[in-house]
């Protein structure tokens, strides 16, 4: 929402719309714009070229489409959805049930075989909770982040992380999961987990990470 | 025999020069700063200091003098120029007997002293002072036995220079007695961690003037010179993900080479330094590409459903190694660089073969070889095909020869640290490489370029 309040501002300002006062007063007022605003940000559309009043008109739309999400939101506080129905549910709800460590979800780490990327069979209730928890809220993304251990070559296990990483993607899309949701990254052995040279330090940086973007992660 | 080249913590241990204390001190390591300090070429952490841990066969015996007058500066000639050779493993440093004063000059020099104690070959020479600051080094190297000066030169140079002139003048006698280039004039990049700060770092040869050319707090790795010097390319996660960019040290400035989705790495110049081999994996699977050197012209080189990666090309541009996957487990194999054919696998002991880097002379490459759990060198020969261990370690990686062929810098882990080490060609001399720094890893050896 702040962000949005901010592009309108920048987008009045890039206008040339009215003055400093003018401006700030759209975004302090919301997304309600008074008529005066609204007059006065026609007024000086008008004397803009025509690609400042299409990108007002894309500031506009969005607004609109801000101000019909929260009245949605509104109508969810007062008449609240079946349980069953998380897709409604706010964002912050979805945070606490990937963070339920009662939850499937809150595995999030797949480990391997040394030089190996098949996903062994007991990460799949895991890829299967994550597949259905993302085919259902689409708004949501991660980054799949592969690992290797220490052994061998970099520039190997950078190729190997990242086919790591790429075989959780292609378990989560054949779950209907759509490819935009999932982006892949590899760090190869470049930043492992637990420090040691020993098999238990080994398999532990054997591994994808599911990282839920906005909530595990701010990026 | 240690040869301490950064340290004053122990002496000076040239069997030539035994009463010389060390003057240098320790240099200042700069705090880490955590921050990225981009074309900074600024001192810092992870200086080296090298150790010979093995002997070479067929040593050659050379008596290096120390030279009149080189006190009056910090930086003494004769001690660079034994240390060089020393460290090359190819030379036997013989005792400097017991006249005194030295002989600087050839006029100077008792021959029949020298030929009875069986010091054939001499190096020596005087460093003036100049009214101006500067410093004129006089050198010549003479055979005691034919009494003829083998080679001699005289350069004037600001005192900031004289390491610069021990090293040409180490290659200069390695040259002359060798018949092959020397080294000490070149130049290495490598990878310096401290804690949560990753360095690029450039030295000299025998590890001192190391500086930073990027530091920030993301892994780096896979730096190599452009065959001309030029420029470094390398592989950075400053972006939170692996891109190849390009380094150019001549102004400090640089590029992004390669920016795709997915992985950017493995970058490997072809000997034209116009253009380099890459690996990405935004076609599905990690494959090779060659890429011109200002990112434009992006041409697939490889097509499998495995992992291709780490491309070495070969000093005629004809061929390159890879390692890949496409077997079953990671080999390496060789295929036309200009793309098609089909691909040769060459390694097939172990199950595990991987960065392959081609000699300089093309007939033979280094890679790193799994045995028994083990990580280390192994040298194959392109035209017998056999396959020599050269190294014992258990996590050897990175292998990089040194641009005359004779010896391969690599990076180690002993007792959880990383290091550097070196190894002859031929297996005999090893050399051990630490640093200040907390981890130094991915060592590449820069190009033979106009010093002589």
């Amino acid at each position: 929402m702040k962000k949005l309040l901010i592009g309108i501002c920048v987008a009045l300002l890039l206008t040339g719309c009215g003055s400093k006062g003018s401006s700030s007063k759209a975004g302090v007022e919301d997304h309600s714009l008074s008529e005066q605003n609204k007059t006065d940000a026609q007024k000086a559309a008008e004397a803009q070229s025509k690609a400042d009043a299409a990108a007002r008109q894309a500031a506009e739309d969005k607004r609109k489409q801000d101000e019909a999400a929260r009245k949605a939101a509104d109508q969810a506080v007062v008449k609240p959805l079946p349980e069953t129905s998380m897709s409604a549910k706010p964002l912050t709800d979805v945070a606490s049930v990937l963070k339920d460590p009662g939850s499937p979800l809150a595995k999030r780490s797949v480990y391997y075989d040394f030089d190996m990327y098949n996903i062994r069979e007991e990460f799949q209730p895991s890829i299967e909770a994550h597949g259905k928890f993302l085919v259902e809220h689409k708004e949501l993304r991660v980054r799949v982040e592969g690992n290797c251990d220490e052994r061998g070559s970099r520039e190997y296990n950078l190729a190997l992380g990242q086919r790591r990483a790429d075989a959780v993607k292609r378990a989560l899309t054949l779950l209907g999961v759509t490819p935009k949701q999932i982006e892949t990254v590899s760090f190869g052995s470049e930043k492992p987990k637990a420090t040691g040279s020993n098999e238990e330090a080994w398999a532990e940086n054997r591994r994808s990470d599911i990282v839920y973007i906005g909530i595990d992660s701010s990026q | 025999m240690r040869d301490q080249m950064k340290s004053s913590r122990s002496p000076n241990a040239q069997p030539s020069h035994p009463s010389r204390e060390p003057v240098r001190g320790r240099r200042r390591a700069l705090t880490a700063l955590g921050v990225a300090c981009l074309s900074a070429a600024t001192r810092a952490h992870g200086q080296l200091t090298i150790e010979i841990v093995g002997g070479g066969a067929n040593q050659i015996p050379i008596t290096v003098l120390p030279f009149g007058e080189e006190d009056a500066f910090s930086q003494h000639i004769s001690e660079i120029v034994s240390a060089d050779l020393n460290r090359s493993g190819r030379f036997k440093l013989q005792d400097i007997g017991n006249v005194r004063p030295y002989p600087t000059e050839p006029n100077d020099v008792n021959f029949r002293y020298w030929k009875n104690r069986g010091n054939q070959t001499l190096v020596l020479g005087k460093v003036l002072k100049r009214s101006d600051g500067r410093a004129e080094v006089r050198f010549r190297m003479i055979d005691t036995f034919k009494e003829t000066q083998l080679v001699g030169f005289s350069y004037t140079v600001g005192a900031a220079q004289l390491r610069t002139i021990a090293h040409k003048i180490a290659d200069l006698i390695y040259e002359k007695l060798t018949g092959e280039p020397g080294v000490f004039s070149t130049r290495i990049a490598y990878v310096a961690k401290n804690t949560d700060r990753f360095e690029l770092q450039i030295a000299d040869a025998d590890g001192y003037n190391s500086q930073f050319i990027l530091a920030h707090r993301e892994p780096i790795m896979s730096p190599t010179w452009s065959p001309d010097g030029t420029r470094i390319a390398y592989v950075s996660f400053e972006q939170r993900r692996s891109i190849v960019y390009l380094h150019n040290l001549l102004d400090g400035t640089r590029s992004v080479l390669a920016n795709y989705e997915g992985s950017n790495s493995a970058p490997a110049w072809m000997p034209d330094s116009q253009r380099l081999g890459v690996v990405l994996s935004k076609d599905g699977v990690a494959q090779l590409y060659v890429i011109e050197a200002d990112g434009k012209g992006l041409q697939r080189l490889s097509y499998s459903n495995a992992i291709d990666t780490e491309p070495s090309f070969s000093p005629d541009g004809k061929w390159v190694v890879f390692t890949s996957d496409r077997g079953g487990s990671p080999q390496i194999y060789r295929m036309p660089a200009a793309g098609g054919g089909s691909a040769e696998r060459l390694t097939f002991e172990g199950g595990y073969n991987v960065t392959p880097r081609y000699s300089p002379d093309g007939k033979s490459f280094v890679f790193i070889q799994r045995h028994q759990g083990r990580y280390s060198l192994a040298l194959m020969d392109m035209t017998a095909r056999q396959m020599q261990g050269l190294t014992d370690g258990e996590f050897d990686s990175s292998p990089t020869f040194a641009p005359n062929g004779r010896l391969i810098l690599y990076a180690s882990i002993v007792k959880g640290r990383g290091i550097l080490a070196a190894v002859s060609s031929d297996g005999r001399i090893k050399q051990k490489i630490t640093a200040t720094a907390q981890d130094v890893r991915e060592p590449a050896w820069g190009p033979l370029v106009g010093n002589r």
